[in-house]
């Protein structure tokens, strides 16, 4: 049913009312335009513990996996959580036009030349490096997706004027080099337990931060 | 002290200000998709839209999507100026 207050001649409004319905309307759009950020960062530090979590498994034995196995399961969970990502961006950008509708779609392809680059240079790395020693490929391969993701955060963060994007960015940047630092067995610890720290501390602290925003918040 | 704009002061066409500027002015967005964000009918919506198009306040942008015609809606530099005066007056009010 649709709410019509305005089909009738307009009543007076009280200021106190008008404030009301410019903040409410303001929030109504907000959530209509923007993708819902705060799921985004639930499902990948979902994604992070299952596909981390797995490695970590198949490579210590404390799961009955092979490594292979848990590398390919990890592959579909990212997938999952890039196409759960895209879907929500795509749908929020629906029936805008104007340039930050360009700028969302020039940077979700750059996720996607960045993922896609990082691919190949996964396949060329493990063709490279003497066969059987896959923690250590995949520790390099690791170093180079998490340089990626944290640059793309930090772009993000420079295009949507959004400071708590570029804390996440340089978050990720010293997680990639405490990953580096630890070595190809002890990097998936880290990346199973930083990660999903990392996208639960952002998904608990954006909703915090949009309540904190300066009064009296208008639009 | 400084009377509200009577244009912006009617709670459907605040209501659409509102949506608009948080849209931005370098952004337009459907008909459609405008309605659904203020659960407004396409009549009414109509009304008030051509009203504050009167004004200056917004803009529309008639184009053809495939095959389909489609109308945008996008806030004017006119029309932040005049709802930023909007809400200081509205402020001083409260």
């Amino acid at each position: 049913m649709e709410s019509n207050p305005a089909s009738t001649p307009a009543a007076p409004l009280d200021p106190r009312a008008a404030l009301k319905a410019i903040n409410r309307t303001a929030a109504t759009t907000r959530a209509s335009i923007e993708p819902n950020v705060v799921a985004i960062y639930f499902v990948w530090a979902a994604a992070y513990l299952l596909g981390y979590g797995l490695l970590h498994g198949a490579a210590h034995g404390w799961l009955p996996l092979a490594y292979g196995t848990a590398l390919v399961i990890g592959g579909i969970i990212l997938l999952a959580a890039i196409a759960y990502t895209a879907v929500v961006g795509i749908r929020s950008g629906s029936e805008i036009r104007g340039d930050s509708k360009f700028a969302s779609m020039a940077y979700g392809l750059s996720w996607m030349g960045g993922f896609a680059t990082v691919a190949f240079f996964s396949i060329a790395l493990a063709n490279l490096l003497p066969a059987g020693d896959r923690i250590t490929t995949g520790w390099l391969i690791n170093a180079v997706a998490i340089l990626v993701v944290s640059l793309m955060y930090m772009v993000g963060a420079a295009v949507f004027q959004d400071r708590a994007m570029f804390t996440l960015g340089i978050c990720f940047t010293v997680l990639n080099v405490a990953g580096l630092m630890a070595g190809a067995t002890a990097f998936i610890a880290i990346f199973a337990i930083g990660g999903p720290a990392l996208f639960i501390a952002a998904g608990i602290l954006t909703p915090v931060r949009g309540r904190r925003a300066p009064a009296p918040a208008m639009a | 002290m400084a009377e509200l704009d009577p244009l912006i002061h009617a709670d459907a066409r605040l209501r659409v200000m509102s949506a608009l500027n948080t849209l931005g002015p370098k952004d337009s967005v459907a008909f459609p998709k405008l309605r659904t964000i203020l659960s407004m009918t396409a009549g009414n919506l109509s009304t008030h839209l051509r009203k504050l198009e009167e004004a200056g306040y917004i803009r529309q942008e008639k184009l053809i999507e495939g095959r389909s015609p489609a109308t945008y809606v996008g806030i004017t530099a006119l029309g932040i100026s005049a709802f930023e005066t909007y809400k200081k007056h509205l402020l001083n009010l409260l």
